[in-house]
Formats: structure tokens, sequence, C-alpha cells
């Protein structure tokens, strides 16, 4: 739906939130926002969902299979969330490589992963999800959590991805989507476009910021599009499911 | 909101917490430290797994569903030591006397490394939770005395309530039943009534008499 309204734009343009800029701006755009809420990411993100990111990430850790000796890719991983439930699971024997295309995030997540006295398995890729500096087959595991909807070509980012795993991983997308209720659309609504800013100006002093992320998450493909967009890529066995209504989705595909 | 992910992230913040409360608590972690335990329980095909290294533990709910290729109960999980249990039989678990008898009656399975259970149960059996030792750490000596003094004496004064509110209702209940009159108290008090009315009366009339001598007098 949304990615049907950017590709009727020209080809060279795509949308920033609610507005339309230059493909090539976007990437920087981007960068310049998650530079700018790097040092406050994680106090936001408790604030901005009220703690509920915590319990989707956990489900989406729970679907991922992840078992000792794995190699996991946590694409657009940030301040490392993921990265550091993974890297007590995989062990010694497994890798965790946590892979963002900005340096100030990485660069949170770093410190944040060091202080838990976590560095054996970590691995740390400044990388744009688009073009992964892997070689193909190299993981038995990808997940993006909250990421793809920040990259400018969602189906570059995918084919990438489908490229690194191996045959028989996964890729997990954990990524907010369309509210299956009306009522709770509108309510939802209401929150990331008035709340939310406010909220963002208020503990990050950032209202732009945030005012983006509202708009990115309304401009990201619904749960189907989406699915389609995984099949597309070459993903098998797919399949989503909805959280919290729906606000947030957790994609699944296999290379098989 | 995933219920299930909700109850284990809160139990695996309270398992954290806890854990810390022990400061020998690394010693029973060491062990187990980057082995898991799986728990499945049956009949409703949940499986908890724990993941341990030498600081904290992981819960996690492993989750395959009906849909991924090649599922089946149990086949996402991977870990050092699985237990597959009855649920009507988890409390009998901690009693280890009992795990043959719940072996025969196939209520209980036990998979892989059984020095990972072993471990586990050390550090629930082990963990030593000193409550004055403890807030003396966080908050220093004399307040946590203090506390724990105060509380002590507020449990005395509870038990002591208690005890006399149980006294006196015990009581209450004896006079109250006196209270409650017989039938030959009832008559009683009505001919005691009756003879205090007859005895007014005289008096009333003898009155009347001495005011009517009083009267004549004074013509
Ligand atoms: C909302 S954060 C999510 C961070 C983390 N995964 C989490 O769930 O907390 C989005 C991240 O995507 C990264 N990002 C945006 N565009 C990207 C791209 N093209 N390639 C890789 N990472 C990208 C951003 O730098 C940012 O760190």
């Amino acid at each position: 739906m949304a990615e049907n309204q950017s590709s009727s734009q020209p080809s060279n343009q795509t949308h920033f939130g609610f507005k339309q800029v230059d493909e090539d701006q976007k990437e920087s755009m981007v960068a310049e926002v998650f530079h700018s809420v790097a040092a406050k990411y994680d106090v936001m993100n408790d604030v901005m969902s009220l703690g509920i990111h915590r319990i989707w990430k956990r489900y989406t850790i729970d679907c991922s299979g992840a078992r000792k000796g794995h190699h996991i890719l946590d694409l657009a991983g940030g301040t490392g969330d993921l990265t550091a439930k993974f890297s007590r699971i995989v062990g010694s024997e497994g890798s965790v490589t946590l892979s963002d295309i900005n340096p100030s995030m990485l660069e949170v997540g770093k410190d944040k992963l060091r202080d838990m006295g976590l560095v054996d398995n970590i691995k740390y890729v400044e990388a744009n999800a688009e073009t992964l500096p892997f070689p193909d087959n190299s993981f038995d595991i990808v997940t993006m959590a909250f990421g793809l909807r920040n990259v400018t070509h969602k189906e570059n980012a995918l084919a990438s991805i489908f490229r690194v795993l191996k045959p028989g991983g996964r890729l997990l997308v954990l990524e907010f989507s369309k509210p299956t209720s009306t009522v709770l659309e509108k309510i939802y609504d209401t929150y990331s476009f008035h709340l939310l800013p406010k909220m963002g100006k208020l503990v990050a002093n950032d209202e732009d910021s945030y005012r983006y992320l509202a708009e990115s998450i309304r401009m990201h493909p619904d749960q189907d599009t989406l699915e389609k967009m995984m099949q597309d890529a070459g993903f098998e066995g797919t399949s989503y499911t909805n959280l919290t209504g729906g606000i947030v989705a957790l994609h699944r595909g296999f290379k098989y | 909101m995933p219920l299930k992910q909700f109850i284990s992230g809160v139990a695996e913040f309270s398992a954290n917490e806890v854990l810390q409360l022990d400061s020998e608590y690394q010693t029973y972690l060491q062990p187990l430290s980057g082995k898991s335990l799986a728990l499945t329980l049956l009949p409703i095909e949940q499986t908890i797994q724990l993941q341990f290294t030498d600081s904290r533990i992981d819960i996690l709910l492993p989750n395959n569903r009906a849909d991924d290729v090649g599922s089946e109960i149990g086949s996402e999980v991977d870990s050092d030591c699985h237990l597959t249990i009855q649920l009507s039989a988890l409390s009998q678990l901690r009693d280890t006397n009992q795990l043959t008898t719940l072996i025969k009656q196939d209520k209980l399975d036990i998979k892989g490394d059984l020095s990972v259970a072993q471990h586990l149960s050390a550090l629930v059996n082990g963990l030593d939770l000193d409550l004055t030792e403890i807030l003396t750490n966080k908050i220093g000596d004399v307040p946590a005395h203090s506390i724990m003094g105060t509380a002590s004496a507020v449990v005395n004064y509870v038990k002591y309530v208690k005890q006399h509110f149980d006294i006196t209702l015990g009581e209450a209940l004896i006079e109250e039943k006196q209270l409650v009159a017989s039938p030959l108290a009832l008559a009683n008090f009505s001919d005691e009534v009756t003879d205090t009315r007859y005895w007014c009366d005289r008096l009333a009339a003898r009155l009347a008499i001495l005011e009517k001598k009083q009267l004549a007098g004074d013509k």
C-alpha cells in the first residue's frame, strides 16, 4: 500500500516520513536522525513504547530458534538489545554480528554491551543493509528490528539478506505495522502524531526526529505487502504474527 | 502484547534480582555458565529454557509454530539437559527420591547432561537470603538493624494484637451468651418489676395520706 505510493513517484524520489526527498538524500537524513537520537535512544525506546518493545524483542528471540554455535546477524541492530541476548545463547562457539549503518548507534551499542560484560563473541560492523559486506551463506539467522522502514530500497536489503543467509537459515523482521482494529488505529495515530513528538521534545529535546519516526511508521508497508516483498526476494515459508493488535508485526521467512 | 513473553520477562527480572541478593550466587552459577536447561510441560506442550552465564539467567520460551517445516514439540530446543514432565507431577520434582518413580510412571523424561539439573538444584537450595545482611549491604548497618528491629516489633505487636483479639473475642462471646436472657430470668425480672410497682404505689398512697394530714393541721 505505502510501497505503491512510493513506486508511483518519479524513480529518484522516495519518502522520508511524509516528505518526498531525493533517494540519495534519504540515507544521510536517516543517518542524521539516528545520530541525534543515539545517546538517548534506549531511554526514549522505553518511554515511547511504555517498555513494551522489550516484550516484542523477547518474542522475536523466542521465535528465532537461536542455539549454541549459531552465527547471527543483528542487522540495523542499533544499541544491541537483541545482540545481548543472542550473545549469551550462541556461546563461545557461535557469534553475533551487530551491524548498523550509523556509527553513533553502534558506538552506544558497543559501550552498553561491554558494560554488560559481553565481549568475546560479538563483532561490530558498520554497513548498509542494502549492500551487506559479508560472504554468501554466512549466517544461520538474520534479525532486523525496527530497521527496515528506514532503508531506502527495501527490496535491495531483502535480497542482500537472502544472499548472506545460509540455506536453512531464517530472517526475522520486527517492524511497526498496521493495527488490525480501526479504533486502535485512531488511538495509536493520536499517540504517535501528537504525544510522541512532544515526548521526544521533553525527554530528548528533539521533536523533529520523533516526528520522523512516527511518519516513517505510517509509510512502512503493511503486513501482507511486506510478506509479499519477502517472497519476491526469494524467502519461503513466510509468515507473520501481529503483536499488540498489529501495532507491530514479526515477519519470518526461510532460505532453503 | 504477548502475555507469555511478559510473564517470562518478569520471571527473568525477578530471578536475577533474587540472585544478586546472595553475595555467593556466582559460586553456584559458575558450574552452570554456558549451559542451558529446558523444561517441557505436558500436556500444554510449553517449553521453558533457562540459559546460564556466570552472572545471570535468561529465560526463553522457544516457539515452534505449527507452520514450521518439520517442527515437532521441542524440536526448536537445543539444550544441555532437557526435562519433559507432566504438569501434575511438577510438585513432586523437588523430591529427588520420587524421580525414579516418576520416570517409571512415564511422567518424567530426562535427556542430556543430568549434572546441569543437579547444579540448578544446588543453586536453588544454596541461595541464602539473610534479610538483615542484604539490607546492611544496601543501606548500611544502623538503618538495617533499626528497620529489622522495627519490623520484628511490628510482627510481635501484630502477634500480640491477634492473641489479645482472640481472647477478647472469646470473652465477648461468653458475655454475649449471658446477655441473651433465659425465660426464667425474664420471669424473675418481670416479678421484680411488679414488686417495685407495688411498693411505688404504696409509697405514693402513704405520701398522699401524709399530705392530707399536713393540710388538715395547717388549717
Ligand atoms: C529504530 S533503530 C532500531 C535499533 C534496534 N534494532 C532496536 O530494535 O532497538 C533503527 C536503526 O536502523 C539503522 N539503519 C537505518 N538505515 C539503515 C540501513 N540502510 N542499513 C543498516 N542500518 C540502518 C539506524 O541507524 C538505526 O540504528
